[in-house]
C-alpha cells in the first residue's frame, strides 16, 4: 500500500521527482503527510493547519482531482501532486496569488449599499474556503490562463446579490469571464463546501444580459464555417 | 419483461441537426420492443442559453415539456445531456419551491396544463441499462462489435452535478463514469479507457472562445486516437457535433490530423443490433462513419 508524491524543489536537479511513501492506514492524507514528515521523510513540505476541513489550507490534486488533504483517505496507488495551474513553489505548496488576482480583476467586492434581505440567497456561497479546488478542476483554465475562473466568479455573484451596486463587477467580467465558462460543471463536483460555482455562473450571465450585454453566441449565430458542414 | 413505455422527449437537435440520432433511437426501440411516444408538443430546452435571458420563461418552458410527458403518465426519456440537465434542473427547483412552482404553475395555467412534478426524467442510455438491462441488450446483438475498440465519451451534463442526476442515472460516478463502458461491452466491442472520458467538449463556448473550444475538443479526440480508438461513441448530440464536425479545425489548432468516426449512443447500439444504414444514419456525419458498418461485418 503506497502513495507516490510528486516532490518539487527548483534548487535541486532535476527540480521534480516522484517519491512513494507507505500509507498509515486510516489516516487521513494529511494526517498521512505528517507521519511521513515526521517518521520517514523529514524533508516532505506540505500545506495543513486546521485538520476538519474548514481552513481549505491542505487541497491537493490526488489522481488529477482536487481534494482537501484533511478529508480524504489515501488508497494504495495514489498520485498525489500540487493543485493544478497554479505556481508551485515546494511540494505540495503552491503560490496562490495568481487565484487572489482573479478577485481583484473580476471586482469581486461589495460596491453600493448591502441589502441585507439577500443574504439568505447567498449563504452557500459564504462557506467558502479558499481552498481554490473549484480553480484547479477548471478545464478552461488549461487554455486560457486569463480566464477568471469560478472562484472569482462564484465570488462576484455573492458580491452582486447583496449589493446595490453590481455594475463594475458586471462589467468585468465580460471579458474572460461568464461567456468563456464552458458549463460543464467540474468546479460544481470539486466544491468540499458544496457551493455551485457552475449555477453562479449563470445566474451572472442573467445579471449581465439584465445590464445590457449581449451572449456571444446570440451575437455570432454565423455558426462559422464549422458548424455550417453539420446542418 | 413487460414492454418498456417512455415518453420521448427529441429536444430539437435529434430533430434538425443531427436526425441520424432519432432515426437509430427509434430503429433500436423498434428492435428491442421499447414504445417511445414522441412528445411533438415539446419545445426546445432553452438549451443553457435561453436561461441567461429570463430563467423564469425557462422554467416555465421545460416545466411545459414536463406536463406533456405527466399528461401521458409516463417516463420521460431524453436524448441530450443538456436538455436531461435542463429538465432535471427545473424538476428539482419545482419540487424545492412551492411559492415558485405556484408561480410557474399561474403561467402554464394560461395554456391549460399544470405541473406536478410527477414523472422521472432519465437520459434514454440510462432507461436501456437500467430499464431494459445489460443482459437483455446482450441477448439481441445481431453484430459485435468486437472489431472495434470504442472510445465513450459521457459529457458533461449527464453526470454532473452528481447530486441532480443520482436520481436518473444509476448513481454514477462522475470521477469514473462505467455505463457506456459497460453498454459497450455487452455489445461485445472493446471499451477504451482514457483520461479525457469524462471531460467536457467546449460545445458551450464553440462560438464565444472557439480557441478554448478547440483546445477541449481536440485534447479529448486526440486521447482517445492515442489510445488506439477506432470509434468515439457519445450519449450527448452536442458533444457529438463539437466532436463530429471540428476535426479539422481542432486537429490544425493542436497541429495533428484528426480522423474518428463519431457515433452517436443509439447509432453503436444501432449497428449491433443489426439494424440498417438508413436507421443508422451514417451518412449524415461530417467524420468519415461512413465505413463504420462495413468495419462492423467484415
Amino acid at each position: 500500500m503506497k502513495i507516490t508524491i510528486k516532490r518539487f524543489d527548483k534548487r535541486k536537479e532535476p527540480q521534480s521527482i516522484d517519491m512513494s511513501y507507505p500509507i498509515f492506514e486510516g489516516l487521513t492524507l494529511l494526517e498521512n503527510f505528517i507521519k511521513i514528515k515526521t517518521t520517514i521523510d523529514p524533508t516532505l513540505v506540505f500545506n495543513g493547519v486546521c485538520r476538519s476541513g474548514v481552513c481549505g489550507s491542505c487541497s491537493v490534486m490526488v489522481n488529477g482531482k482536487a481534494k482537501l488533504a484533511c478529508s480524504y483517505k489515501p488508497k494504495d496507488g495514489d498520485y498525489i501532486e500540487p493543485l493544478s495551474y497554479h505556481e508551485v513553489q515546494r511540494d505540495l505548496i503552491v503560490d496562490k496569488k495568481k487565484t487572489h488576482n482573479t478577485l481583484k480583476t473580476s471586482h469581486a467586492v461589495m460596491y453600493g449599499d448591502v441589502i441585507v434581505e439577500n443574504f439568505p440567497k447567498v449563504t452557500v456561497q459564504s462557506d467558502c474556503i479558499l481552498c481554490n479546488s473549484c480553480f484547479a478542476s477548471c478545464p478552461v483554465m488549461a487554455v486560457n490562463e486569463n480566464f477568471l475562473g469560478p472562484f472569482a466568479l462564484s465570488r462576484v455573484y455573492k458580491y452582486t446579490a447583496i449589493s446595490s451596486d453590481s455594475k463594475t463587477s458586471i462589467d468585468a467580467i465580460q471579458q474572460n469571464g461568464v461567456w468563456d465558462c464552458t458549463l460543464c460543471g467540474e468546479c460544481t463536483l470539486a466544491c468540499p463546501q458544496g457551493i455551485d460555482p457552475k449555477m453562479d455562473i449563470m445566474n451572472l450571465r442573467s445579471k449581465s444580459v439584465q445590464s445590457g450585454y449581449m451572449d456571444p453566441n446570440m451575437q455570432n449565430m454565423s455558426f462559422g464555417l464549422d458548424f455550417t458542414q453539420g446542418f | 419483461m413487460s414492454q418498456l413505455r417512455y415518453a420521448l422527449y427529441t429536444g430539437c437537435t435529434a430533430k434538425e441537426s443531427t436526425p441520424e440520432l432519432l432515426s437509430s433511437t427509434l430503429a433500436v426501440a423498434k428492435k428491442l420492443d421499447i414504445e417511445l411516444i414522441i412528445l411533438e408538443e415539446a419545445s426546445c430546452c432553452g438549451a443553457s442559453h435561453l436561461q441567461d435571458f429570463d430563467p423564469f420563461l425557462s422554467h416555465v418552458l421545460n416545466a411545459r415539456n414536463i406536463c406533456y410527458a405527466e399528461k401521458l403518465g409516463l417516463t420521460m426519456v431524453t436524448l441530450c445531456n443538456t436538455c436531461q440537465i435542463n429538465l432535471a434542473m427545473t424538476k428539482e427547483k419545482l419540487a424545492h419551491d412551492a411559492d415558485y412552482r405556484a408561480k410557474v404553475n399561474e403561467k402554464l395555467a394560461e395554456v391549460g396544463l399544470k405541473y406536478q412534478g410527477s414523472v422521472e426524467i432519465k437520459h434514454f442510455l440510462y432507461a436501456l441499462i437500467d430499464d431494459f438491462g445489460l443482459e437483455n441488450i446482450k441477448a439481441k446483438v445481431e453484430v459485435p462489435l468486437s472489431n472495434f475498440n470504442i472510445a465513450p465519451f459521457y459529457g458533461c451534463h449527464n453526470i454532473r452535478p452528481s447530486e441532480l442526476h443520482h436520481k436518473s442515472n444509476g448513481g454514477e460516478n462522475p470521477y469514473n463514469p462505467t455505463s457506456l463502458d459497460r453498454l459497450i461491452d455487452a455489445l461485445e466491442g472493446y471499451p477504451v479507457n482514457y483520461a479525457s472520458k469524462n471531460k467536457c467538449c467546449g460545445f458551450h463556448v464553440d462560438l464565444q472562445a472557439p480557441h478554448t473550444s478547440n483546445a477541449l475538443t481536440g485534447t479529448a479526440l486526440l486521447d482517445a486516437i492515442d489510445n488506439n480508438a477506432d470509434i468515439m461513441v457519445t450519449p450527448c448530440p452536442l458533444c457529438h457535433l463539437n466532436m463530429d464536425i471540428k476535426q479539422r479545425s481542432a486537429g490544425k489548432q493542436a497541429g495533428r490530423d484528426i480522423s474518428i468516426p463519431v457515433l452517436h449512443m443509439p447509432q453503436m447500439v444501432a449497428l449491433a443490433l443489426g439494424c440498417t444504414y438508413e436507421e443508422i444514419g451514417l451518412k449524415y456525419h461530417v467524420s468519415n462513419a461512413k465505413k463504420v458498418l462495413a468495419q462492423a461485418t467484415n
